[in-house]
Order: C-alpha cells, then structure tokens, then sequence
C-alpha cells in the first residue's frame, strides 16, 4: 500500500462532522471481525477502512455479494449468501433511518396514516434481517432533528429494543442490538434497564440543551455528559488520504 | 439434420416480444442492482411498447426503472425492497404513486424476495426463512405466512414462491445460442431459472467458440434464456460490470426531471421521454442522444477507474 505521508497534520477542531462519526464508529470495531453496511454508504465504509487501515488488519467486511478485506474485494459469492448471512450473521452492522426511537427502532417505511396510505412513503429497506441476525449494530443518521428522533417509530423497519430491556429475547432475538448511536450532534448509548437511549457525549461546540431540543424524547441522562473525543491527527490523515481521497478505494 | 436455433432477436422484434410475455401485464421481475447492470434499454422498451398492469420485482435497490415505469403509468404494483435514487435522494414518481394510492407498493426486502425466487427454481411452493424477527415489515409482507415446521423448533416464516411472467437482464455478454456471461455472481442466475421467460440484453455478441473454451464464465446457461438481444451500452444511464460507469450526469436530469413531474409540472419529464425513450430511432440514435463517442468513452473510463456500479 502506498503510504501518504502529509507535513501539515491538522488541529484537533480541524475535522468535520462526517470525519468525527466515522472515527467514532470506526473506533467500536475490533480486529478479527466481519461486519457490513449499504452499498454507496460513504460514512459507514470509511469506519470500515479506517478500522482495517489503523487497528483491524483481520477486520473484513461484506454482504450478499463481495468480501472486503483490508485491500479491496477478495471473494465474490452468489445471492443466496444474503439469505445465509441475514440467519447465521455478522458481528456488526450500520443502519439508519427516516425515524429512530429511543427504543432504537427505525423505520424506513411510511411515515404517517397506514401502510398502503402513507403520508410520506420512505425508500423501504433491502434487508430487514441485519437487526436481528447480527451481533450488534450502530445507529447513524445523517440528521438529528426532533422530527427523526421520535418517542415511538410509525413502523419498525429495523428492530431495535423494540419495546423494552427485554423487547428482543421475548421475540426470539438473542443478539445484542443496538449498541451506539452517533449522530450529528452527540454519541448515545443504551441503558441496560429501560432498553432507550442514554446520552454519552456531545461534540464539541454543541451543548446538551440543543441535543435535547432537537431530540423527539427524553433521553436517559448520565452524571455527566462527556465531549466526544476527537479524531487524532493519524485518523484524519487514513480518512483523507487513503480512504476519501483513493479512487475506486 | 436441423441447424441449432439462435436466441438472437433485433432490436426492433422487442416490442413484439414484450407484447406477447406481458400481454396483460404481468409480473416483471428486473435484475441487476442500483445502478449497475439494469436492463434500462429493455425498460424503455417497455414504456414504448405501452405495456400496463405491471407487477414490479427486482431488489435490493430499484431506482430510475422502476420510477420510469411508474410515472408512465405502466405499474400496478410493486415489490421492490427499496426503491431510491441513492445519491440523489428519494424515487419522486414511485413515492408519489404510492402516497396518492395510484400503485400498491408492497412491502418485501431481499432476502424474502431471493428465497421466494428459490422455492420457485426448485419447484416447490415455498421456501422456510429463519430471519426477519422483530419488524413490523412481517405484518404487512404480502408473501409471507409464519408456519410451525414439521420437525420441531421455532416458527419459520414461508415465503410463497415467486415466478416471474418475464425477467430482463443485462449482461455484459451472451452467445447467439443465449449462453451468459453476466460477469459477477449476482442473482441473475437465481432469476433466470425462477422466471417463465427470460430476456437478456448485452452490451456484445461473443463467438460461440469463446463459450467452448471458458464455458466457467458462462453465468445463465442458454437453456433458460428465451433471447439475446445486442443493445450496446444496453443498461446505461445505470453501469455495467466491467464495461462502463453510471452516467451520474444523465441520472441527475432523469431525477430532476422526475422530481418536477411528481410536483405536478409534467413538462421536463415529457421533454426527458420525447429526447431518450420516445424518441431515438434506434440504439445508435440513443447513443448519440446521450452525448456520443466522448461521453461513452468517458464511462468507459469510468468503468476502469472502479466506478462501475
């Protein structure tokens, strides 16, 4: 691999957004797994290839198709592998939605009236199963609105906690589910004792009043709500020179 | 002793043939995925030809095909896990049928489709699924039924099978006696064998000695193809696997033009099928619609940058 070495490293408040929730979903990832996210997704693939470029040699991702490794696609199996993998599994997953609960449910469906006579029909989703087949998944809408992030979803595209603590286990569903949610203005997690979401930290610049504001629930509060660390300068030069700046990467 | 029957059909025998596998209409399954490999010549065909009364399959994401077919009015329903302009944001026509009740838009995801496709291939009327616990998208599938199986464990859902009236693929090549090579290991394979008839649009005709020496690389065995036809750059503005990039400039005008018709302005979205469906007297003329030599050597180009699909 061609190493990009930059003379100028950047400042820590020097990163965007889109960086700072790729590091920090990138940073959860552990070497030796296999996990996947939607095809064009720019955020969720570059916390792959960051995780594979700095920490996660062994880290592969794919779905119903390609396998990734750390250099690009080394296996190609047929369709029938996404019926295998939505039953037997990955480690992790990324998901968003046009809704998101504090259940961390999402619906990708209709919002509004019922199903066949939505108010606002949403895309649908290719796989339903991601939810509840792999071991954990992170929650990373693009927005952060009150409007997106409501007390209850119109409909449960992707399971989350679904209606409590034990919302999966009733349903069958022994995996883990939603373990982060990282979105333009803060990082959340879940409280083990109610199955909703917990405020973890807030970015820097932004204060916990605006995330409550623009949040359609209460979050579970802790003691005290951290800033979320930073990208390091390494982690903002993998992004921008080896993974966003790579053609055909 | 008879001479071996080629699959190759003209361009011009399209319409004919679409009129007789979709005469009244139909389930229409369309392969390839986004914006790679998807039959889009054979789709305007379709709008050309004033096919109606459509049932929709493709997957995993479906976006100006199905859009198009849509807004023509060509569409009854449809049963497409995600339709969406990726890049571009939401399927303005198809949202907007669906929110006016125009087309039933059913709910369904990838999975349930692949196995509704293997149940069909193998024969058998439905196909178990262990997956899909926890959504609400199993209350409103229109294919689904959760059943105790025979031999102990949890409730499975059954998926009822799915047979295509027609599919259309495209594929980077075929033989003229309807052998594939569709290049990557999709489901094609899987759609082909599930589908009463199957026509495949490819970008060339290869010699039927090349299928001799690499018979591997054949994808779609001739004997479930019902024909070939020779569309150069058949899947554009979507790409195809090896060959050329989407036209993301050309997607662009399809979505804005799309984006104004669902408003209620109908006029740029008439232009967009006056100039590339309605319009072209021929595949060439298409071509040349599009922008010609330079910008299909710049897909081409594209394509070898990475950047297809």
């Amino acid at each position: 691999m061609t190493q990009i070495r930059s003379a100028a490293m950047p400042k820590s408040s020097d990163y965007t957004i889109e960086e700072l929730m790729a590091v920090v979903l990138s940073r959860d990832l552990q070497d030796g797994e296999s996990g996947g996210t939607g095809a064009g997704d720019r955020v969720g693939d570059a916390a792959i290839k960051l995780a594979q470029l700095t920490r996660c040699p062994n880290l592969s991702s794919g779905g119903g198709t390609g396998y990734r490794g750390m250099m690009g696609v080394e296996a190609m199996e047929d369709s029938r592998e996404l019926i295998a993998s939505s039953t037997r599994g990955f480690d992790f997953m990324f998901h968003s939605g046009i809704q998101h609960d504090k259940f961390g449910n999402m619906n990708l469906h209709f919002v509004g009236g019922d199903f066949h006579h939505p108010k606002f029909k949403g895309p649908g989703v290719p796989n339903v199963s991601y939810a509840d087949a792999v071991q954990r998944f992170y929650i990373y809408p693009n927005s952060h609105t009150a409007r997106n992030f409501v007390e209850r979803v119109d409909f449960i595209s992707i399971a989350g906690n679904i209606d409590g603590p034990d919302g999966r286990r009733k349903r069958g569903i022994l995996t883990e589910g939603p373990r982060l949610v990282v979105t333009p203005l803060c990082v959340m997690d879940f409280d083990k004792s109610t199955g909703t979401m917990r405020l973890k930290s807030v970015h820097e610049s932004i204060t916990v009043e605006e995330v409550l504001k623009n949040t359609g629930f209460k979050p579970i509060m802790p003691a005290k709500v951290d800033i979320t660390t930073p990208p390091t300068a390494e982690e903002l030069r993998v992004l921008r020179q080896e993974i966003w700046a790579a053609p055909g990467r | 002793m008879p001479e071996r029957k080629t699959k190759i059909i003209k361009m011009e025998d399209v319409p004919a043939f679409l009129k007789d596998a979709l005469s009244k209409g139909g389930r229409l399954l369309i392969g390839g995925n986004g914006y790679g490999n998807r039959p889009n010549a054979l789709v305007r065909q379709i709008v050309t030809a004033g096919i109606r009364n459509l049932s929709l399959f493709g997957g995993p994401v479906n976006a100006n095909d199905v859009d198009m077919l849509v807004a023509v009015g060509a569409v009854k329903e449809t049963f497409c896990p995600m339709v969406s302009a990726l890049q571009f944001g939401m399927a303005p026509n198809w949202r907007k049928a669906a929110e006016t009740g125009t087309i039933v838009a059913n709910g369904i995801d990838q999975p349930s489709t692949l196995a509704g496709l293997m149940a069909a291939d193998l024969g058998i009327p439905y196909m178990p699924l262990a997956c899909m616990k926890g959504t609400d998208l199993v209350k409103v599938h229109p294919l689904l039924k959760k059943y105790t199986p025979p031999f102990g464990g949890e409730d499975l859902y059954a998926v009822q099978a799915i047979r295509p009236d027609l599919a259309i693929i495209h594929a980077p090549a075929a033989d003229i006696y309807g052998n594939v090579r569709d290049g990557s290991r999709g489901s094609s394979h899987l759609v082909a064998k599930a589908s009463q008839r199957v026509l495949v649009s490819v970008d060339r005709i290869i010699p039927y000695e090349e299928t001799l020496r690499n018979p591997e690389e054949t994808t779609i065995p001739c004997r479930y193809v019902a024909a070939v036809v020779e569309i150069p750059y058949g899947a554009h503005p979507a790409g195809c696997t090896g060959g050329y990039a989407p036209d993301t400039d050309h997607l662009r005008e399809y979505w804005q033009a799309a984006a104004s018709n669902a408003q209620g302005d109908t006029k740029l979205f008439q232009a967009y099928l006056d100039k590339y469906v309605l319009g072209p007297s021929s595949n060439f003329d298409y071509m040349e619609r599009i922008g010609g030599a330079k910008r299909l050597w710049e897909l081409q180009r594209g394509a070898s940058a990475g950047a297809a699909e």
